[in-house]
This record gives structure tokens, sequence and C-alpha cells, in this order.
């Protein structure tokens, strides 16, 4: 393939940052977007998706882990097997900011809200579940 | 205000929480079927394709 000065040319494609939602997702996102009222969650669920389609994971603000790190508290080997499930499903999460993102110091900001997805691949992910810490309760992923 | 997607969550503590939800519910979630969602959207039509596809899933 050339073009008008007959130098070589090539098509580059790049892959697509595909979202997936769940179908329990999907129901509670719609629920979500029929609110009278807009609510903080669903624009950061909405700043999220739109940092994936134009740049995967890279970059985001907020703290993004692999949901394996369970409370040494689980008895074994109750613990082990619910970490190779999440392991096996490629569970992780990532901190959108509700009600707002808090600075670590190390780099990246944590917010109360996570957002729950599978991490399919580096290209593609499946939105889960919007879950939330207790604040008297020490996280299990902050450094 | 917090949501999760349903009630099947446990009100009381579960000690395979991850921030709030447990893991066989995430398990759970990523077992079910997928809907993907069409990229390039704006919000407002990002929206409204939510709307319309979780009608199909509910019916």
């Amino acid at each position: 393939m050339g073009d008008q000065n007959g130098t070589q040319s090539s098509i580059v494609t790049y892959a697509q940052y595909t979202v997936d939602f769940s179908e329990s997702f999907s129901t509670f996102y719609a629920a979500l977007s029929e609110m009278p009222t807009r609510l903080n969650i669903l624009d950061c669920i909405d700043d999220f998706i739109e940092h994936f389609e134009d740049n995967g994971l890279r970059g985001w603000k907020g703290k993004i882990a692999p949901s394996t790190r369970l409370p040494a508290t689980i008895p074994e080997p109750k613990r082990s097997t619910l970490i190779a499930h999440a392991e096996a499903k490629k569970l992780w999460h990532v901190h959108i900011g509700d009600p707002s993102f808090r600075d670590t110091g190390n780099g990246y900001s944590v917010s109360d809200g996570v957002l729950h997805f599978q991490k399919l691949s580096s290209y593609r992910i499946k939105l889960l579940e919007v879950g939330y810490h207790r604040p008297m309760e020490l996280p299990t992923d902050v450094d | 205000m917090r949501f999760k997607t349903n009630t099947e969550h446990n009100h009381h503590h579960n000690y395979d929480e991850v921030f709030g939800v447990s893991l066989s519910v995430l398990i759970a979630r990523a077992d079910e079927k997928s809907v993907t969602m069409p990229s390039g959207l704006t919000r407002e039509q990002r929206r409204e394709w939510a709307i319309k596809t979780a009608r199909k899933v509910q019916s």
C-alpha cells in the first residue's frame, strides 16, 4: 500500500479499550441514571469509565488494586480458597472518588467509594459492583 | 448515600468482604452475563443506553 507520493505506508490499528457491565451492574447504573437528582457516585463512575476508554487503567488518580488482600483473621483454608477464587476471577477494585479523594502521599489517592471490576485484560474490564469501606475499620489495602 | 446493586449483601460484617462487598458476591457478579458498553458515548447517551439495556435484561 502506498500514498500519493509512492511511499509505503501502513495502517496501524490500536487496541480499543472496552468496558462491559455485569447484568446487575447494568441495572444499578440504569437506576442511578433514572434518579431525578444526579448523584455524585454516577459522575464518579462515569469519570472512571471515560478515563479507561481513553487510557486504560494507566494514569487514573485513584488507587487500583487486586481484590486479593483479605484479612488474616479469615480462617484457613477458607482464606486461601477465597484468594484463589479472586485471582481466578481477576477481581480488582479502583478508588473512584466518592465522596471525595484523599491524597495518600504515595502517588495515588483513595476514597471511601470503590468500584469493583473484573480485569479481563489490559484492554477490557467488566464492572461488577460499588462498595464502601467502613470508616471505623481499617481498609484491607491501604499501604 | 451508599449504594449496592441489590439487597443480597449481608448487613452484618462479613470477613470475606473487600470494601464492603462479599467476595462471593463479586464472584457471582463476575459469572453473570456481560453487556458491552458502546464506546465514545457522551454521559447522557451512555445513561440512555444503560436504561434501555437494563430493560432488556429485566424483560
